[in-house]
């Protein structure tokens, strides 16, 4: 093995022990016999591995668990609808309005129900308004107050 | 982290504040540790910290037991510390994309060897993690504080395992660098 490949090796899976064992015996065995390989090794555990490894444990500080009671017991709010599937549901969506348009199509193009029954009203409101029903449309009938006029 | 049981879990799922607070209490330190190593920011570790556990409590009763609750947790913790930093710290980012700068800024504060000798290990540990973009040292703080393996970060930061060993690689590397320059007379 040379030292460009034991070099890559000890910069990760040596030191972090992820090698075969046999691979490894090999890198151990260079490393007796090459002062520039282990010079690396040595610079390696000392600068990049150990000031890590001897790192404190540390604890949440007991607000942290205050807080995340405080966030769970509101409870999150239930979604009103849930659209599992939003591709069929644009699609029966779609399919509604159209059917809803191809049979209220009749009722406003042609004089359907709904138009004789707003012409009937129409004419039945011109009617009152001529007095004929024998009321007088006079002021002196009148409440004559504002929100009457406004209801007129 | 400590090793939490299925029945722990489902209880909590089904919404026993006692069995969530036991897993609260099994996990919370390594999710924690991680988010202080990572932001270097008390406070925001401690948000942080938080956020995972809401997550994981919102989330616990959907977790179907197809990879482990270990590797879900560090996951979570990794992304929420990750984000956390990348969002918060324009600075951060500033400093890994000129490393050089970062070097020169070390060096005038304390060598590395000088550092080495301070009784407070956690100073040195932050200069150390001052050094590495963020991505370099989330994989140093998962790998040689928590001690997780390969396999076990690749999982948790959702990558493979040679960008682990390539990111590990160059942390390492920056480290050997800023210790040259601590070594100079």
């Amino acid at each position: 093995m040379n030292c460009k490949k034991v070099k890559e090796l000890l910069m990760t899976d040596y030191v972090d022990g992820e090698l075969r064992p046999d691979i490894r015996s090999k890198i151990k065995e260079h490393l007796a016999g090459c002062s520039d390989c282990r010079t690396l090794e040595e610079a390696l555990q000392r600068k990049a591995v150990e000031p890590f490894r001897n790192a404190q444990k540390v604890q949440a500080p007991d607000i942290v668990w205050e807080g995340i009671k405080d966030a769970i017991a509101v409870p999150e709010r239930a979604p009103v609808f849930i659209i599992r599937r939003p591709a069929f549901s644009l699609a029966a969506v779609a399919a509604l309005i159209f059917l809803t348009i191809i049979f209220a199509r009749p009722f406003f193009i042609s004089h359907g129900p709904v138009t004789e029954y707003v012409q009937e009203q129409a004419e039945f409101f011109a009617y009152l308004d001529t007095g004929a029903n024998g009321f007088v449309n006079g002021e002196d009938e009148g409440i004559g107050t504002a929100i009457e006029e406004y209801f007129l | 982290m400590q090793d939490i049981s299925r029945d722990l879990l489902m209880q909590a799922s089904k919404g026993d504040m006692q069995a969530f607070e036991e897993i609260y209490r099994l996990a919370s330190s390594f999710v924690y540790s991680v988010a202080l190593r990572i932001i270097s920011n008390a406070d925001e570790a401690k948000e942080v910290t938080q956020d995972v556990f809401i997550k994981i409590y919102n989330n616990l009763r959907r977790f179907r037991f197809r990879s482990s609750f270990k590797t879900w947790v560090y996951r979570i913790t990794a992304n929420t510390a990750l984000n956390a930093l990348k969002k918060n710290s324009k600075e951060m980012s500033r400093r890994a994309a000129d490393y050089d700068v970062a070097l020169k800024a070390k060096d005038d504060r304390a060598t590395t060897t000088q550092a080495i000798e301070m009784d407070d290990n956690k100073k040195l540990l932050s200069s150390l993690l001052d050094m590495l973009n963020p991505d370099q040292r989330a994989c140093i703080v998962l790998r040689e504080i928590e001690g997780l393996d390969y396999k076990e970060i690749s999982r948790a930061l959702g990558i493979n395992i040679n960008t682990v060993r390539s990111r590990l690689k160059r942390a390492r590397e920056a480290l050997l660098a800023h210790g040259k320059r601590g070594d100079r007379p």
